[in-house]
């Protein structure tokens, strides 16, 4: 399946289709973290690491999925 | 997105080992089983395809990462457990249809949480949701057909083992994609996903069996120990591209692509191992029809490519992780853009080639203790979708390495 719907596709044939925006992303990037410092001078990124992953909600929703799949498979057995 | 359809061919071939085995060995153990196939992937292949040292790199740029890989490792373990139960009630070829519900959850949280689908225009909001619905429409179709080949107890029992897997792995692919969008390589992700796997497994075997009767239990199963690994061994390889379909194209295409697996799913259960055989003609219609749904809904999704606007999306969410847990920009562009971040050592320590070794002896040596499946299996079927199987995978692995160097 290695061409599918050119029509619907805006980019170059490409499996990896980031290069146009290196440009874009260099300079976004200057600018989103003048524009973070700007917005929360006084409030930065968390430096700890454990307080970092225990307050990422990326984390507290695979952990409750993974405790809630254990919870079936005990009922199943 | 050819990593995502060549994933497709691997998953769905992976299950079907476990056709082969005698069902009165514990799902539990089972699992176990592959599972340890599946570490020993994990670790020997990575050593084959780049070696090993890469892996010290990545952890010292995103050391949190090791977190989410064991995360999802724990997951997976869960969910491929969940399959063993929802195969064994209501049958391969509609347990994988259900289960593959999870790109439907993948394409939720890649949305939510990872910016993906932002500013894609009315076009692929539509692929995407049409595709969504019509899958959504195929897996009722084969919860109906299911409830019609097996008693009602077993139907629910498989129907929810089946949708719990979907679940489970639907939200795995948050890790998945958090570790992508950090830049970190697949082949570094895995071989901490492993860990979280092996040792999951070990403790749901030991806690639901015991540890004299597991033991007497794989003991009585030398013989087909390892038609499991290899199960477990196959599921790496698609994984693996599917990672790489994860990384390069989002969960939202990458997933569902991969999810074209319920396709090879049927071709093994209803051509190699003669399900369905005697059933009702509304049953067939029913499952095929199911699985055609399905697998349009895939296409549609897989036709929905991010534009320039989505992937500045994706960037804003990578600088989230970034700015979050202070790993370097440049690493984080690389690793999206497939590029070096630093130099490396190429090439394979003597650590990489005793990984290699050692699994190759392991294998072999199980297989010369194994004894042919004792169920009726079509050989020449098997032997047609295993050379499809591995021309994909050589193919796509050619097609990454020249684009990527697998990174």
């Amino acid at each position: 399946m290695v061409s599918l719907g050119p029509s619907l596709s805006l980019l170059p044939a490409s499996p990896l289709t980031l290069n146009l925006v290196i440009p874009k992303m260099a300079l976004d990037s200057e600018l989103h973290t003048e524009a973070a410092i700007l917005a929360n001078p006084t409030d930065p990124a968390p430096r700890n690491l454990f307080r970092a992953i225990a307050t990422d909600i990326h984390f507290w929703i695979p952990f409750s999925v993974l405790l809630g799949g254990v919870f079936l498979l005990d009922k199943l057995r | 997105m050819f990593c995502g359809f060549t994933a497709g061919a691997w998953l769905g071939g992976a299950e079907a080992p476990i056709k082969l085995v005698n069902p009165e060995i514990s799902p539990i153990t089972v699992s176990l089983v592959m599972v340890c196939g599946v570490f020993l992937a994990r670790w020997s292949v990575p050593a084959l395809v780049r070696g090993t040292s890469h892996i010290r790199a990545d952890v010292g740029q995103a050391p949190h990462l090791v977190v989410w890989a064991i995360l999802a490792g724990c997951m997976w373990a869960v969910a491929n457990t969940l399959t063993i139960y929802a195969i064994r009630n209501v049958g391969l070829s509609i347990a994988f249809p259900l289960w593959n519900t999870n790109s439907l959850l993948g394409i939720f949280w890649g949305f939510l949480l990872f910016k993906e689908l932002h500013a894609a225009g009315w076009k692929r909001w539509l692929g995407v949701i049409g595709g969504a619905i019509c899958m959504f429409a195929g897996a009722t179709l084969l919860a109906v057909a299911s409830s019609h080949e097996a008693a009602p107890g077993k139907a629910t029992l498989g129907i929810a083992a089946a949708l719990g897997a979907g679940i489970l792995w639907g939200t795995m692919y948050i890790p998945y994609r958090k570790a992508y969008l950090t830049g970190m390589n697949p082949l570094s992700f895995i071989t901490f996903f492993t860990v979280g796997e092996l040792i999951t497994m070990l403790i749901l075997a030991i806690s639901y069996r015991g540890a004299a009767l597991l033991w007497h239990e794989l003991s009585t199963a030398r013989a087909v120990l390892f038609w499991l690994m290899l199960g477990g061994f196959v599921w790496v390889i698609g994984d693996l591209f599917q990672q790489y379909a994860t990384k390069y194209v989002g969960i939202s295409r990458g997933i569902p692509l991969s999810n074209t697996n319920q396709l090879w799913g049927l071709l093994w259960g209803v051509l190699v191992f003669h399900e369905l055989r005697g059933a009702a003609h509304i049953t067939y219609e029913q499952v095929i029809g199911g699985s055609i749904l399905m697998a349009l809904g895939a296409v549609a999704i897989a036709l929905s490519s991010a534009t320039e606007s989505e992937h500045s999306s994706w960037k804003d969410a990578a600088q989230r992780e970034g700015d979050r847990y202070g790993v370097e920009d440049a690493y984080v562009r690389a690793g999206m853009e497939g590029r070096a971040y630093e130099s490396s050592s190429e090439g394979r320590s003597v650590l990489d080639w005793l990984l290699i070794l050692v699994t190759t002896a392991l294998f072999a040596a199980l297989a010369i203790i194994s004894k042919p499946p004792q169920v009726d299996v079509s050989f020449g079927w098997a032997a047609a979708l295993s050379v499809v199987m591995f021309t994909l995978m050589s193919a796509c692995g050619v097609a990454l390495w020249r684009t990527t160097r697998f990174r």
